[in-house]
């Protein structure tokens, strides 16, 4: 089990993102690559995503979710972020064709033996996807499938969830690529993605 | 650094080069200001490669497909260019799509990439940086393809193993085949 403390976790987010590398400074180099994207940090993050895209135990996780769940998908953009995602669909039809769905999600750190576990409802009507709305707070009919899915993680990956205390600290001057904006990352950002919301 | 004023305005003719493909595919020309444009970015540009197969049937949804885009512009004879490089990103089925057929990724993608420049370019000013801009356009792009497809992401190019694809062309001269 990791120690989980706030300047343990910044310290450890900052071996995978370098500091100082602003997009102000971008400039392509010779061979065609962005400052931060020469530096160790970047250069440990991809060795992460190597092994990730080869984790025995991910394929496990989804097996058994499989047979746990009446439907599920891997909902992981490689590379792109920095966890692996999965989610369990519970759908509610409504009038007109519309339906309800919910994801109940696990997002999975390829950084650190860190998750996250979280929900997003959302309208589904002639194949386009409205009101996405990202929760922390499960509704109650959806709190065992959360209950489930956090076991399943920490069975069979071995993983511990992040507090959620921490989530928003923030790895302040560091380059998260996949954090579009100016503001600073967070923990969350860093160890798992900014947009935790886009799951299909 | 900040973009001096020629680099600004061959920025600006990519993004409106770009706009062509809005306008149905069939525009092959585009201009702005004083320079003529050339270059027109097609969905064959986007040649996905799939980095996660879609092989559990299962599922309501899965697989992934990327490629990263080199768009270069060039400005007349000069040895001035600015280049921005973006990895496009989509499923191959979602749960409100289904399957998402390769051609319809391929032409999603080109008319977002057109829309996205549209509205950066409409926003930008010439004492810009590139890098700003180029984030500021796939910071766009990004938004408008998860509204299309759930998922879909727009991001600094990074995957190992895809296809890479130049999309360059000139600013006030023959483009670059």
């Amino acid at each position: 089990m990791m120690d989980l403390t706030e300047a343990g976790l910044v310290q450890l987010a900052r071996r995978f993102y370098p500091t100082d590398y602003p997009v102000t400074k971008d400039e392509y180099d010779s061979e065609g690559l962005l400052p931060f994207q020469r530096t160790p940090e970047h250069a440990r993050y991809l060795e992460a995503w190597d092994k990730a895209m080869v984790w025995p135990e991910w394929k496990t996780l989804i097996q058994e979710m499989h047979s746990k769940f009446d439907a599920i998908a891997d909902s992981t953009q490689p590379w792109v972020t920095a966890c692996r995602k999965c989610c369990v669909y519970v759908d509610r039809p409504l009038p007109n064709g519309a339906l309800h769905v919910t994801r109940v999600a696990a997002a999975v750190s390829v950084l650190a033996p860190l998750y996250v576990t979280y929900c997003t409802t959302s309208i589904i009507v002639d194949r386009q996807e409205f009101d996405t709305c990202l929760l922390f707070d499960f509704p109650d009919e959806v709190k065992p499938h959360a209950a489930t899915l956090s076991a399943l993680v920490e069975r069979i990956l071995g993983y511990q969830a992040l507090p959620l205390q921490f989530a928003q600290v923030q790895v302040l001057r560091a380059r998260v690529p996949h954090v579009r904006t100016d503001r600073e990352p967070t923990l969350l950002d860093a160890f798992f993605d900014s947009m935790l919301e886009s799951l299909f | 650094m900040k973009t001096p004023a020629h680099l600004y305005q061959s920025w600006a003719a990519l993004l409106l080069g770009l706009l062509c493909v809005c306008s149905g595919l069939n525009c092959a020309k585009g201009s702005s200001g004083p320079n003529a444009v050339d270059g027109v970015i097609y969905p064959e540009h986007f040649r996905f490669r799939v980095t996660v197969p879609d092989n559990d049937q299962q599922a309501p949804s899965g697989g992934w497909r990327a490629v990263c885009i080199h768009a270069q512009v060039k400005h007349g004879n000069s040895d001035a260019k600015t280049l921005c490089k973006f990895e496009v990103g989509i499923p191959l089925r979602t749960k409100a799509d289904g399957e998402i057929p390769l051609e319809e990724a391929q032409f999603a993608a080109a008319a977002m990439a057109n829309r996205a420049a549209r509205d950066v370019l409409s926003r930008a000013h010439p004492g810009d940086m590139y890098s700003v801009l180029c984030r500021d356009f796939i910071n766009t792009y990004n938004a408008m393809l998860d509204a299309k497809y759930r998922g879909a992401l727009v991001s600094a190019c990074v995957t190992k193993g895809i296809e890479t694809v130049p999309f360059g062309y000139k600013v006030g001269e023959e483009p670059v085949p």
